[in-house]
């Protein structure tokens, strides 16, 4: 799998400020993040001390200030309801789209593909208002179902297009077999190429939970009071009497944890799926 | 690749997204369209509803604060991308140099780009805080900086460029460094054979070998720098005074801090614009480059 750099040999000295540059820059990746995450544990003294407090006696006072007293439970109910709702709305509508960009020659594929590019590459906030329009014209605006739909209609680019490339593995002779012995277009997408493409499959609904739970925007925007999700209650943690950082803390640690979980079991296929299956 | 003709064109296969694109994504934008040639002013409500042409759209040409965010947007892409290509190039290439680190390495430095943007923008303004934060303490027990680095126009604008570099590097070292490793390894023993050093080899080989996914890399940075939002409202909001005030935090402002909605409307549909003809460019260039063919 890999191969030897010539120059790596002979170079002892060297090869050692190197190791120690890697782990310089890996500490300046992660000690950031792991400052937020011991604020999350601290008490208010210790966050706002003038010196660095690195040990202190731990306490769950943010997470119970924030999900029992501030009820951010209902936020985190959201965020699961709408990060899996439009995972549902994805697959459903991505995958045979996939499928037939992926097997068949269809009316419109380059415009299509522009078209769900651009969604991709458009700014959030040119999403967003069309939609806040939209919504807000039929009454649905400030509600689970609304995000639900706004983070499907920025996510099925990524779906489709990835999906598309993950059906491209699966041989085509396949389906040409089962074709040939009498079987249907849907038996074949059915009973051959989705039982063959459930590890991409899995890594797609990964990513596309993933891209719902963190976003913020259309969250904000879109979800109102009634469809707020937890990054969207940020910005209500600071306010003009002052930021709650401890709280923060705690809902940045309850948002950050599924993430880190779930990265886990796909950081293969994460440059691949990163990069709309140009690298893999 | 061979292809089969589908029954009616397919388009039984694409019912669902045309259908769901149609009433969520066109028809949406064609109400936005339309708003724009209206006024609608939550704080002026007494013109509401008026057919104003393109009168919007004049206005926002002659908008200096528009433009303003239009540079600060172009600088941004100016100064990140070729930090973020550079260093991402240079450390990936440092860690195929010792690929034993990649197993402990590469899962910490994901953390970074997989956060939640606004997680990354709260990370950031806590650890820069001048009176508890980590590198705001350090910065200024340094006497380096006394107010911290968001309390200055320009040190608040570089901080959210660094911020970024600091999200965004990891991605271009995790996918560099996986072409790297499935590079042919023939060209390799051929230069040691041959007693090139690690410049030479660089150069000669890895680069050229490399050259099309840094191109991917560049494609992606350039539109994701382009939408940057979370980091930055969280972290200055556009200030201080306009200093960070991205063409995405400007057009937040008017529409939904002004709440002027009609001319938001045009600010957001020459945005819109904007990214068309990136993504025709992109897709010029994946044609170009063979994207996804190499597969």
């Amino acid at each position: 799998m890999t191969h030897k750099h010539p120059g790596t040999r002979g170079f002892v000295t060297m090869a050692r400020v190197e190791v120690g540059i890697i782990l310089f820059v890996t500490a300046v990746a992660l000690i950031p993040f792991l400052w937020l995450v011991l604020t999350a544990f601290k008490d208010r003294t210790d966050i706002l001390s003038p010196t660095p407090m690195l040990f202190f006696t731990p306490t769950w006072s943010n997470f119970y200030e924030a999900f029992v007293v501030g009820e951010f439970d209902r936020f985190l109910r959201n965020s699961l309801m709408v990060a899996s709702g439009s995972v549902v709305m994805c697959m459903a509508v991505g995958l045979p789209t996939a499928y037939a960009f992926s097997r068949f020659r269809v009316f419109g594929e380059k415009h299509l593909f522009f078209y769900i590019l651009t969604t991709r590459m458009a700014p959030g906030i040119a999403l967003v208002l069309p939609l806040y329009m939209f919504f807000q014209t039929l009454g649905f605006l400030g509600t689970v179902w609304a995000v639900m739909i706004s983070h499907t209609a920025f996510n099925l680019a990524l779906v489709i297009y990835l999906m598309r490339n993950f059906f491209d593995d699966i041989p085509r002779s396949l389906d040409e077999a089962a074709l040939t012995e009498g079987a249907t277009e849907f038996q074949v997408f059915r009973r051959i190429v989705l039982p063959l493409a459930l590890p991409g499959i899995a890594v797609t609904i990964v990513l596309a939970f993933l891209f719902s739970w963190n976003e913020f925007l259309f969250a904000l925007m879109i979800g109102g009071a009634g469809g707020q999700t937890l990054p969207a209650s940020f910005p209500g943690l600071v306010t003009p009497l002052g930021t709650y950082w401890g709280q923060l803390a705690a809902v940045s640690v309850v948002v950050s944890m599924p993430v880190l979980i779930l990265i886990w079991f796909i950081q293969k296929h994460l440059a691949r799926g990163l990069t709309f299956g140009a690298v893999k | 690749m061979t292809t089969r003709k589908a029954k009616y064109g397919g388009y039984l296969w694409l019912a669902p997204m045309v259908l769901f694109l149609f009433a969520f994504e066109l028809w949406p934008f064609l109400v936005m369209l339309d708003q724009s040639l209206h006024a609608l002013n939550y704080t002026q409500p007494a013109a509401n509803g008026q057919f104003v042409g393109l009168n919007n759209y004049r206005k926002l040409v002659f908008d200096e604060d528009f433009f303003h965010s239009v540079r600060l947007t172009l600088l941004f892409l100016v100064v990140a991308l070729p930090a973020e290509i550079l260093l991402g190039i240079s450390f990936s290439v440092l860690l195929s140099y010792h690929l034993r680190l990649k197993r402990f390495v590469v899962p910490l430095l994901l953390i970074p780009m997989v956060l939640a943007p606004i997680v990354v923008g709260l990370t950031a303004r806590l650890n820069l805080n001048p009176d508890f934060g980590l590198i705001g303490i350090v910065l200024r027990q340094l006497g380096l900086v006394d107010s911290g680095l968001l309390a200055n126009g320009t040190s608040a604008f570089l901080t959210i460029v660094a911020v970024d570099v600091w999200q965004w590097t990891p991605f271009l070292v995790m996918i560099f460094l996986a072409a790297i490793i499935s590079m042919p390894p023939e060209p390799f023993e051929a230069a040691e054979v041959e007693g090139a050093n690690r410049w030479q080899v660089f150069r000669h080989i890895t680069f050229p070998l490399l050259l099309p996914i840094i191109m991917v890399g560049v494609m992606l940075r350039l539109t994701d720098s382009f939408k940057i939002f979370d980091q930055v409202f969280i972290m200055t909001g556009g200030g201080p005074g306009a200093s960070t005030e991205l063409a995405t935090i400007f057009a937040y402002k008017i529409n939904f801090v002004s709440w002027n909605l009609g001319y938001g409307a045009a600010v957001v549909a020459l945005l819109f614009f904007i990214s068309f003809i990136l993504t025709f460019i992109l897709m010029k260039l994946m044609t170009k480059f063979a994207l996804g063919a190499a597969r």
